[in-house]
């Protein structure tokens, strides 16, 4: 047996793993070899001061660290945990970025004996939040359609609501005398600029074409009807007739009138910004001629044709400028 | 065993067992291969992490004790792979003296044990490793071989070739 041989053969005996016939040989040898007794008590030596090597004891947070790992994994793995980690160590899930780190300035110790780097805490926030970017990222793009399609639209549709200044009311009304130009608008708020411009222009106009209409239609139909009537009662010689026809003459020739002036005054006023001496003019000689014709003219059939056609031509004023204010 | 199939089935309370029955060895198998308290702690987590998940992998006819060693082992050395070198040793331990011993010999022994320790310490990675196994885990050579992934034969030639080494690295001691 080389000298080799019968230390690897101590070496077994003193594991416990040599066979019974190595266990033979070396009793032999030991009975019989002085020098073999020596090697095998240093080996005895050797081996009790392996066994003698203290045990580090378990960091105290050991328990709860893994017993928190291990709920954590379940969590996880029943899709309701939280991503996390809370190794007393605080090394992180990655062993291998921690390795070989001394304990260095800035790090605090838990769990005594056990560090925890802010470093390497703050890494892995950011490797958290940028985790949780992706994954919220990849949910949107799942569930939500960039850009939406009309498919996943639903809902309804309310129109843009524009601001609307206060209404005249019926209070902003005054009564005046029927020479006096009224302003039915009282105080209502300043429009900008165009818009009064615009609104300016319409009242213009508006007056001026329902001025020289009505002065016109009133003009025509008075001395229409009346001829018609006159000559009709004249020759009829009853004094109904000349009641009608001049009722119906001032009627149809006021409408006409009217409408036909208005039109057209609406266009003149439009056309020529600077007829406002002369509508009032106008409107002066209208409202005295009209005054004189309903002083001829039946009762009856004045206030009849006078309502129907201002209204009718106020409304076609009022709409058209209304309009061209609110474009 | 029964913690084992209980903590098979999911029972939290059989986990906490398995932790307080092995974290001690866990830890320092990993201590004694990584030598750095930090990064055996890290290990010993996840070593029982992962004994829970590969419960299904345990071959009984192994000791449950073996087959624990060789996830710290394993979880051990692919720590030091990634790191991809050796680092310099943590001499933060405290290791405790026996208090049955006078105060003279306690000092001996622990001056002793010390020095062994750092013979130890300063040994390559393979052996301590298997010097751990063998002495601190008191592994057979069949188990250790289990846990290197080796036969018993070449344990038995890396433990003698190990222990050779740390003779050589304790012969200036010798007159301790």
């Amino acid at each position: 047996m080389t000298k080799g041989e019968r230390r690897r053969k101590m070496h077994a005996v003193l594991d416990g793993e040599a066979t019974p016939e190595e266990t033979r040989e070396v009793q032999a040898l030991l009975g019989s070899d002085a020098q073999a007794r020596e090697e095998y008590a240093e080996l005895e030596g050797l081996f009790a001061a392996l066994r003698a090597v203290p045990q580090a004891h378990a960091p105290e947070g050991l328990l709860a660290a893994a017993t928190s790992l291990y709920e954590q994994r379940n969590q996880l793995s029943t899709g309701m945990g939280v991503i996390g980690d809370n190794r007393i160590a605080g090394r992180g899930a990655s062993p291998e970025r921690s390795i070989g780190r001394a304990p260095a300035h800035g790090e605090r110790r838990i769990h005594g004996g056990v560090t925890m780097s802010m470093k390497t805490g703050n890494r892995k926030l950011w490797i958290g939040g940028v985790a949780l970017a992706v994954v919220a990222i990849a949910v949107s793009s799942r569930y939500i359609e960039f850009p939406g399609s009309g498919d996943a639209t639903s809902g309804a549709i309310t129109p843009a609501q524009r601001h609307r200044a206060a209404q005249p009311t019926a209070a902003d009304i005054k009564l005046a005398n029927p020479g006096t130009p009224v302003n039915v608008q009282g105080s209502l708020p300043t429009p900008p600029a165009s818009a009064a411009n615009a609104a300016e222009n319409a009242a213009q106009s508006n007056a001026q074409g329902f001025a020289q209409g009505v002065a016109q239609g009133r003009a025509q139909g008075v001395a229409q009807g009346y001829a018609q009537g006159v000559a009709q009662g004249m020759a009829q010689g009853q004094a109904q007739g000349v009641a009608q026809g001049h009722a119906q003459g001032v009627a149809q020739g006021m409408a006409q009138g009217v409408a036909q002036g208005h039109a057209q005054g609406l266009a003149q006023g439009m056309a020529q910004d600077a007829a406002k001496s002369s509508a009032q003019g106008m409107a002066h000689d209208s409202a005295k001629a009209s005054a004189q014709g309903m002083v001829h003219d039946s009762a009856k059939a004045s206030p009849q044709g006078m309502a129907h056609d201002s209204a009718k031509a106020s409304a076609q004023g009022m709409a058209h400028d209304s309009a061209k204010a609110s474009a | 065993m029964a913690v084992v199939a209980r903590c098979r089935g999911g029972d939290r309370a059989a986990f906490g067992e398995l932790v307080v029955r092995y974290q001690r060895p866990v830890y320092n198998a990993a201590y004694w291969i990584l030598r750095k308290p930090e990064d055996a702690s890290d290990v010993a987590q996840t070593v029982f992490l992962k004994v829970v998940e590969q419960l299904d992998d345990y071959d009984p006819q192994y000791r449950f004790f073996s087959w624990i060693y060789r996830i710290a082992v394993n979880e051990s050395l692919n720590l030091l792979r990634r790191n991809g070198h050796e680092e310099a040793l943590d001499e933060d331990v405290e290791l405790a003296a026996d208090a049955s011993m006078d105060p003279e010999r306690q000092l001996d022994a622990k001056e002793r044990k010390e020095r062994v320790r750092s013979a130890l310490m300063e040994a390559s990675t393979a052996d301590r490793t298997v010097l751990m196994l063998r002495h601190f885990g008191e592994l057979s050579y069949d188990e250790i071989g289990h846990v290197l992934e080796v036969d018993a034969k070449t344990v038995k030639s890396r433990l003698f070739d190990a222990r050779q080494r740390l003779r050589g690295r304790l012969k200036p001691l010798q007159a301790i």
